[in-house]
C-alpha cells in the first residue's frame, strides 16, 4: 500500500537526496488531501504545512481539468508550474496518488531531474513495495 | 473607476503568434487568449495535423485560464507565475502570461531523446519577445 508511512518516508528521503536542488517532496491524494511532506533539511520554507496542504488540493484540482484532454494528448508525465522563487511540480504515480516537489528556481535542468530522476526513483520504489 | 478598455490592434495580434510559432521548428501551436480564456488568434505549423479540434482548444484556453487563477493565489509567498507547463506522453503544452490581461497558449513538439529542449524554446526564444512586445498588449 502507498499509504503505509515507512513507504512514504523512504520515498521522501531517497528523492530529497537525488539532487541538492529539490526543496521538498509531498504525496497527495486523488482527493488533493496531502498524506505526507518532507523538507530539505535547513530549508527556510516559502509555504507554510497549511499552504503547502491547500497547494496539494489546488493542484488536484487543476490536475482534474487535464485529465478530459489526456486521450489526444497522452498521459500527463508531470505539470510544472515556473514562479519567480521556485519552480513546483506535480507527477502522477498512479491514478490514486501524485507526487509534488518544488525545485530551487536558480536549477536549469528541472526536466532533466524530473525525467531522468525522479519519475525513475519513485517507478522503481513502486515496484519493489508492489504498490498500486 | 470606470470600464478599462483593452486594446491591441489585430495585425500586431496576427504578426506576434506568426513570429512566437516561427521562433522554432518544434513549436506547433500557439494561441493567444484573454484573461476570460476567449482565444483571440491562433496559428499552428502547416505541415502538423492540430492534436485538438478548434472546440477543444476553446474549452483548454477558457480551462487554462481557470487553473491560471488558482495558481496565483500563491504568488505573495513565491512570485509571479513565469510559465505553466505539462509534459504529456505526446506533446508538451505551456501558459504563459502576457500581462495580467492577456495569456499565451504552445504546444511544443516532444523530442523523445532530448530533455529540456521546451523549457529552453519558452525560456531563451519565447519569454524575450514576450517581454519585447508587452506593452503592445495595451491597457487603457
Amino acid at each position: 500500500m502507498i499509504t503505509n508511512n515507512d513507504f512514504l518516508g523512504a520515498l521522501e528521503n531517497e528523492l530529497l537526496g537525488l539532487n541538492k536542488s529539490i526543496r521538498w517532496v509531498g504525496i497527495t491524494n486523488e482527493d488533493g488531501i496531502q498524506i505526507s511532506e518532507k523538507y530539505r533539511e535547513g530549508l527556510k520554507p516559502f509555504l507554510t504545512k497549511e499552504e503547502n496542504e491547500d497547494y496539494a488540493s489546488h493542484t488536484m484540482d487543476r490536475h482534474k481539468k487535464r485529465l478530459k484532454f489526456e486521450p489526444k494528448l497522452g498521459e500527463l508525465e508531470y505539470a510544472l508550474v515556473k514562479y519567480e522563487s521556485v519552480n513546483r511540480a506535480i507527477i502522477p504515480i498512479n491514478r490514486k496518488y501524485y507526487l509534488l516537489v518544488a525545485i530551487d528556481i536558480e536549477e536549469n535542468e528541472v526536466d532533466k531531474i524530473i525525467m531522468e530522476k525522479v519519475i525513475p526513483t519513485t517507478r522503481k520504489r513502486q515496484m519493489e513495495e508492489g504498490s498500486d | 473607476m470606470g470600464w478599462r478598455k483593452i486594446i491591441v490592434e489585430y495585425d500586431f495580434l496576427y504578426s506576434f503568434t506568426k513570429d512566437i510559432l516561427n521562433l522554432d521548428d518544434s513549436i506547433i501551436h500557439v494561441g493567444i487568449m484573454n484573461k476570460f480564456g476567449v482565444l483571440l488568434n491562433v496559428e499552428h505549423k502547416d505541415h502538423v495535423t492540430p492534436l485538438l479540434t478548434d472546440e477543444e482548444n476553446e474549452e483548454y484556453a477558457s480551462q487554462s485560464i481557470t487553473r491560471h487563477k488558482k495558481r496565483i493565489e500563491f504568488e505573495p509567498k513565491i512570485g509571479k507565475v513565469i510559465y505553466a507547463f505539462g509534459r504529456y506522453k505526446n506533446v508538451d503544452r505551456a501558459t504563459v502570461p502576457i500581462n495580467n490581461d492577456y495569456y499565451m497558449l504552445l504546444m511544443i513538439q516532444r523530442e523523445q531523446n532530448s530533455t529540456n529542449r521546451s523549457h529552453q524554446i519558452i525560456v531563451e526564444k519565447i519569454l524575450p519577445l514576450v517581454e519585447v512586445e508587452r506593452k503592445k498588449f495595451v491597457i487603457e
